[in-house]
């Protein structure tokens, strides 16, 4: 047990290696093999992070009675989860950048009780910026959306919240009825930007939301209110027990790019209370 | 007689408006997920080769216009959107345009060649139920524009490459195929996003 303990601070320590990461970042000049290894999807980011094959939507972990099994496991795990990093926000010669990191790798990627995030998780958020157009000027409007199980495998994106300080809108929805299919990510939400835009879509929602009327769907039915874009989208990770992941889409051409993460914080449970309630104010 | 017949009129009753439901409720398996993966791909790869039949202007014509109709029917319906993008001294312009509008200006560029291809891989995410009893994925595919305005030119007037998410669904439909009912699932496209578009030399 202490040899792997040992092992698989080696494995995280070796990463920081310059040579080792300057190869991960710099080795594959050709377009396509970057675009190939880019993080694509949120889906993918989850996959690679459980150091499963991405696009399988499983977690599966190496036998913990396996020595060989579970080391080649860690191994490629590490490397995975740091690829996951945005490199261009990590100072390497930070010491206590180093030693966070090194912690978060020992806890997720522990030989015995590995951790593991899936799509179906709760608390975890995706948040959306966007523009919009209203009394002929551009404002913003802040979406909250969430993957909710409605049982019987069906899973969908649910919008959460509306803010916009521009708009003097701040309103929860603590239902699920609106609701988009749960592969909306994938394309950058832009379903939800057409539907938000399209009345008939809005009229049924508005005439089927339970408890106060929404302010937002008002506005979008009475076309004084148009979605314009859907700019800047930020994943909030807080299912892992002591931290919190904030994932943006770094568009660079590099190996390492697509959605990474951008944010690691170690965080107790009163801590990520409090994230919730500036994610939902902000 | 006629009570074998209220049966099988029964039977087919329920397995017209329950069917789809009752199998979807069922546990997605690996085999089902296998199937869809390859039935998604075999879409998106009939999508880049329309894509790539109609842009060409060397093609037939009839065959490039009668090519719009069957890329269309790839679609979930007319009202899909696939964005475009274009690049103008290094600044990205996306814009949303309905399916067929999208097809009838790619026949049409004002240009002697237009060569589209795509890279080889096609990457997919998970498939996943929907509230609707639809199963959903994404697929992304990365794909080559060069337009050359004069056909003489070696070199193409504009490059870039795109990378395009491209919304999937795949809705459970239940047939009756002799004296059974069959479950089919035809993979439909949706929304097509522009990820990323840079130019190339």
């Amino acid at each position: 047990m202490v040899v792997r303990y040992l092992l698989s601070i080696c494995i995280v320590y070796g990463i920081f290696v310059p040579e080792v990461s300057a190869q991960l970042v710099y080795d594959w000049e050709n377009r396509a093999e970057n675009w190939e290894y880019r993080v694509k999807n949120i889906e993918f980011f989850i996959d690679r992070f459980n150091n499963q094959p991405e696009g399988s939507g499983s977690v599966h972990a190496a036998n913990p009675k396996d020595t060989a099994e579970c080391l080649a496991f860690m191994k490629e795990r590490d490397y995975k989860l740091f690829s996951l990093f945005d490199l261009g926000k990590v100072d390497r010669k930070d010491a206590a950048v180093k030693q966070k990191i090194n912690t978060f790798f020992r806890e997720i990627n522990s030989p015995y009780q590995p951790k593991f995030i899936r799509f179906e998780d709760l608390f975890w958020y995706a948040e959306l910026n966007m523009s919009v157009q209203s009394g002929g000027q551009s404002k913003k409007l802040s979406c909250v959306m969430q993957v909710v199980n409605l049982g019987q495998g069906v899973q969908a994106w649910v919008i959460k919240s509306f803010h916009s300080s521009d708009l003097q809108i701040d309103e929860r929805f603590r239902g699920n009825e609106l609701y988009f299919p749960p592969s909306t990510n994938g394309t950058d939400f832009m379903g939800v930007r057409l539907s938000l835009n399209d009345p008939s879509w809005t009229n049924d929602k508005v005439a089927k939301l339970v408890g106060a009327p929404s302010k937002t769907l008002n506005q979008l039915v009475e076309g004084r209110v148009k979605i314009e874009a859907i700019g800047k989208i930020t994943y909030h990770f807080l299912q892992l027990d002591g931290w919190i992941m904030t994932v943006n889409y770094v568009n660079r051409e590099s190996k390492n790019s697509g959605w990474l993460l951008g944010l690691l914080q170690p965080a107790n449970n009163q801590q990520k209370v409090q994230y919730l309630k500036e994610l939902y104010a902000d | 007689m006629m009570n074998a017949l209220k049966i099988r009129l029964l039977a087919l009753f329920l397995m017209l408006f329950l069917g789809p439901q009752l199998y979807a409720q069922e546990a997605l398996t690996d085999e089902l997920k296998d199937y869809f993966k390859k039935s998604v791909l075999n879409k998106v790869k009939r999508l880049e080769h329309y894509i790539t039949l109609i842009a060409n202007k060397a093609m037939d014509d009839n065959l490039r216009k009668s090519s719009i109709s069957q890329a269309v029917e790839l679609f979930e319906d007319e009202n899909r959107i696939v964005q475009i993008s274009s690049l103008v001294n290094g600044k990205e312009t996306v814009i949303d345009r309905p399916v067929r509008t999208y097809f009838d200006r790619l026949y049409a560029i004002k240009a002697d060649k237009v060569v589209i291809t795509f890279y080889k891989v096609t990457q997919l995410t998970d498939v996943r139920l929907g509230p609707d009893n639809k199963y959903y994925a994404t697929a992304y595919i990365f794909q080559d524009t060069k337009i050359y305005y004069k056909e003489s030119s070696e070199v193409p007037d504009y490059t870039d490459v795109t990378e395009k998410a491209i919304d999937i669904t795949i809705k459970p439909d239940t047939t009756l195929v002799g004296d059974k009912m069959v479950v089919l699932y035809p993979a439909k496209l949706g929304n097509i996003n522009v990820k990323e578009t840079r130019a190339t030399q």
